[in-house]
């Protein structure tokens, strides 16, 4: 029974993107730490058409992973796994400014790990990050009891709790693909 | 006359990393017939575009490939030289928390493509031996030259060569008169 898994956004053919306004530095450049000048007036265009509902919410235009929660996922998560991740609040609007949608929030993953291991994973690199991951992800052994860590890659991982928790909770938007460990 | 190719973002020099960037929704790009040759008629004024503000805010601001994002005093200028061959879309430029940024910046359509590509002195690509489009209608090509019998317009496209924007050299030289910024080009041979 593996122990971490990658999360990532469950593969659908629905056209559905969110692209950040976002100038924040630290979403280029994670650190695992709390963002202390968020403005929550911060902007996010979603399309095309109507906002489709979604627990879990990838978005663009950022190279690492920067997912939006929804308010449900948030809430549960914060009852579980409390101070695991900051949330930061947005305002998701259409390209013409209208339709905007209150309650959705980056996930801040709180805690980093350089754990990965580049010699049994297999894939395209690119600045220290994923092009094409070929296989699983393989990690060396992490020093690490919570439910969600950052590789210092941008990847986020996450534990078999968490994982629990979000098909016990019934997030159905996210899918969990296990990594190896030494 | 000659003939130049804008250089689009992905070949800029200039201040590599200190422009401010414009960040379009790539689906927006999409949802229209930009690459078509054919006016947008549905288009809502009130579409917005992130700047993420890096440094300076150009004429011609840094976007992704094929986004062409002029200012007004571009558009003007290129209207009254080359009138018709491009179609100034109203955006918003806004900051991400929606503070406005600049005015009066439109994305551009651009209307006339031609089928222009010299196809005896073009120069084929690796392994080919010959410059025929593709099964996708496309050329490759390791030098394009251009057919002035075929150009109709002061401003086109290429068939076939879908990155590349030309500017003919009067055009060129009423832009660089007005001193537009992050606006740059090389010259194609004809």
């Amino acid at each position: 029974m593996p122990s971490y898994f990658e999360i990532k956004k469950r593969s659908t053919r629905e056209r559905a993107f969110v692209v950040l306004g976002c100038e924040n530095q630290y979403l280029a450049h994670p650190k695992g730490t709390p963002v202390t000048d968020w403005d929550a007036r911060q902007l996010a265009v979603y399309g095309p058409g109507e906002f489709h509902e979604r627990d879990y919410v990838e978005t663009s235009p950022h190279s690492r992973p920067f997912p939006l929660f929804s308010p449900r996922f948030q809430a549960a998560i914060e009852q579980w796994f409390p101070r695991e991740v900051q949330f930061l609040p947005l305002r998701l609007i259409k390209p013409n400014g209208t339709g905007e949608v209150s309650g959705y929030a980056l996930g801040n993953v709180l805690t980093m790990l350089d754990c990965l291991d580049r010699e049994q994973t297999h894939g395209t690199w690119y600045n220290g990050r994923f092009i094409t991951l070929l296989g699983s992800l393989t990690l060396k052994s992490p020093d690490f009891s919570g439910a969600l860590f950052r590789l210092k890659e941008g990847t986020i991982i996450a534990s078999a709790a968490f994982k629990s928790m979000v098909e016990e909770q019934g997030f159905a938007d996210l899918d969990f693909v296990p990594c190896n460990s030494e | 006359m000659k003939y130049y190719g804008l250089i689009d973002s992905g070949g800029r020099t200039i201040d590599p990393g200190g422009d401010s960037w414009v960040n379009v929704p790539l689906w927006l790009c999409h949802e229209f017939p930009f690459d078509e040759g054919v006016r947008i008629e549905d288009w809502d004024s009130r579409t917005l575009v992130f700047v993420d503000r890096r440094g300076p805010l150009r004429d011609f601001p840094d976007s992704a490939l094929g986004n062409h994002i002029m200012s007004a005093k571009l558009q003007e200028v290129i209207s009254a030289v080359a009138p018709d061959t491009l179609q100034f879309l109203p955006i918003r430029m806004l900051s991400s928390i929606g503070d406005e940024v600049a005015t009066g910046y439109a994305l551009s359509n651009y209307l006339i493509w031609c089928d222009a590509v010299d196809r005896k002195r073009s120069v084929p690509g690796e392994g080919r031996k010959r410059v025929v489009k593709d099964e996708d209608g496309d050329y490759d090509l390791d030098k394009l030259v251009l057919d002035p019998k075929k150009i109709i317009a002061p401003i086109f496209r290429v068939n076939g060569v879908d990155d590349v924007f030309v500017y003919r050299e009067d055009v060129v030289e009423r832009i660089q008169q007005i001193g537009a910024t992050g606006i740059a080009f090389e010259a194609i041979e004809s």
